[in-house]
């Protein structure tokens, strides 16, 4: 036998459950964080293949609704930061082994990209905002009015850029978790590539949401078929990578399969999050039914970000630190009401 | 470059956990945490069973996987060392060297926010003083010092007796020595 027990405490997270590292607004930073860059890929290959026609919510609106998730992300990122006010130290420095870094730089890079791309779509996807901005006292005419113009002409260098961006987007989430060698699950180079899938699918699946002809949502309904079979794949190999993995990881995976982690993994995200969109997906190849495919893509935004709670949460179940554990953080509290004044005791 | 290690002797240590309470009244532990701990290790089968204490810590790895993971550069060698530091001023508090660390030796320090961990106590250090832990070991158990002095107290002991650091695997190369 080979037993290690904690015989103090330790600033552990399987020792002190409220020290977890990342919890559910790194989730959805992530979640969100893919879904704006599957949206900057596709509305920027529409506007490169010119399919201002074809594509209308893609080309014009879709930029607008990633440029406010995007927005919605950094918020839930920057309140899990513990000193939110020194946000500003990451722009101090490239840390070139840092992935953390590299995506906070794309993070910057990526917001004036959306920003052409939302200027530009807007005043034929949203007409009376446009008017609005447009009559705005003071700024209106000669403000908002060049802006415009500045953004409709650099739309196409916008786009183009969106599509490496965007991909650059979805694939570092993914390398961030993946860089850590200390936390086993985490540890698979599959898990860029997966979150790039999952972030175009969710990209796509807006677009079908929002669809303005019924050519849109059926393109991007045979589009969001081809990437939940990549996904799905690339999960498969990610379990197999696992399951053949050192025992860490095959105890953070064992948690998904058949643990306390099994029900949101098989039947949240597994079944509702891939396996239904699929079904649905591939029942409508010939012909799209506007309230199934916007069913379809709900359960799809929906599974993109329970894959990114259930890593989140499974990186964090197994480490190289395996001890049982005699502490009782519960047990602090008492120590306080024993009447004794803690900083008195030395 | 100056390599200093820690070693702890598991035969002499005795698992009072004082090293634990010296840190903290040491480094302003925040209640409830602590930057070293103690471990009862029990191998063997009854009735042989034997045991030894670990005292663990941060391992100032020389290949240190929160430095390279921290986007700001707060966790950083402090001056050509081995010693990892975490420079209060430039962490954002993002949590991302509290991931890449596998031995979990960080934590966050309430209510600043910033990273907390052991420093090998470099503020004592720097004027030639053991850390807190080794000074007020009662069992004498812990012995810090440079690795690359062959005459140090360190390097003689890891010279003579057998020894073993936790999870070299991880590709961190640890610097905190444990004597069987
Ligand atoms: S033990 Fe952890 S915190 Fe300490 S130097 Fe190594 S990786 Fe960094
Ligand atoms: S929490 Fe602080 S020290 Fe740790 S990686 Fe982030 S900025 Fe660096």
């Amino acid at each position: 036998m080979h037993e290690e027990v904690l015989a103090s405490v330790m600033a552990n997270a399987r020792v002190v459950p409220q020290l977890a590292i990342w919890g559910w607004q790194i989730a959805i930073y992530l979640f969100l964080g893919g879904f704006t860059g599957g949206i900057m890929v596709f509305s920027g290959w529409a506007l490169i293949t010119g399919r201002d026609e074809q594509t209308p919510f893609a080309v014009n609106r879709a930029p607008l609704v990633g440029f406010i998730a995007l927005s919605v992300g950094m918020t839930a990122l920057f309140s899990d930061l513990e000193r939110p006010l020194h946000v500003w130290r990451f722009y101090s420095i490239l840390h070139v082994t840092s992935p953390m870094s590299w995506g906070a730089w794309i993070l910057l890079l990526v917001f004036p990209a959306i920003i052409v791309l939302t200027l530009a779509g807007l005043p034929l996807g949203f007409p009376a905002l446009t008017r609005w901005l447009l009559n705005l006292p003071v700024v209106g005419k000669p403000l908002v009015q060049p802006v415009f113009k500045l953004c409709f002409f650099l739309r196409r260098p916008a786009a183009a850029l969106s599509i490496g961006l965007g991909i650059a987007l979805c694939i570092y989430t993914g390398i961030l978790l993946s860089s850590f060698n200390s936390r086993p699950f985490w540890h698979s180079a599959l898990l860029g590539p997966l979150f790039l899938v999952s972030g175009l699918s969710t990209g796509a699946a807006m677009m079908i949401l929002g669809a303005g002809t019924a050519h849109e949502r059926h393109l991007f309904g045979r589009i969001d078929l081809g990437l939940i079979l990549a996904e799905l794949t690339l999960l498969g190999l990610l379990l197999i990578d696992m399951l053949n993995g050192n025992a860490m990881q095959q105890g953070a995976v064992a948690y998904l399969l058949g643990g306390d982690g099994a029900m949101l993994f098989w039947t949240g995200f597994v079944g509702f999050g891939l396996g239904l969109p699929l079904l649905l997906e591939a029942a409508m190849w010939r012909r799209s039914f506007m309230v199934v495919a916007s069913f379809a893509s709900v359960l799809v935004l929906v599974g993109g970000f329970l894959l990114r709670d259930i890593v989140v949460t499974a990186g964090q179940q197994t480490s190289w630190t395996q001890l049982h554990n005699q502490f009782n953080p519960d047990l602090i509290s008492n120590l306080r009401n024993d009447g004794e004044d803690p900083s008195s005791r030395f | 470059m100056a390599h200093y290690v820690m070693v702890i002797d598991t035969k002499t240590c005795i698992g009072c956990t004082d090293c634990v309470d010296a840190c903290r009244m040491e480094n302003n532990v925040p209640e409830g945490l602590c930057f070293d701990w103690v471990v009862e290790v029990t191998t063997g089968r009854y009735p042989e069973l034997k045991t030894e204490f670990r005292s663990e810590r941060c391992n100032h790895c020389s290949r240190a996987t929160c430095v390279t993971a921290c986007p700001t550069g707060a966790s950083q060698y402090w001056n050509d060392s081995n010693i990892v530091v975490v420079d209060a001023s430039r962490c954002t508090g993002c949590k991302a060297c509290i991931a890449a660390c596998p031995y979990d030796a960080r934590l966050i320090m309430q209510p600043e926010g910033y990273i907390g961990k052991c420093t090998f106590c470099v503020h004592r250090v720097q004027y030639g003083l053991d850390p807190a832990c080794v000074a007020v070991c009662p069992a004498k158990a812990m012995h810090f010092g440079r690795l690359d002095d062959p005459t140090s107290e360190v390097f003689q002991l890891l010279e003579s007796r057998e020894s073993y650091s936790l999870n070299p695997e991880t590709g961190n190369e640890p610097n905190v020595f444990y004597l069987r």
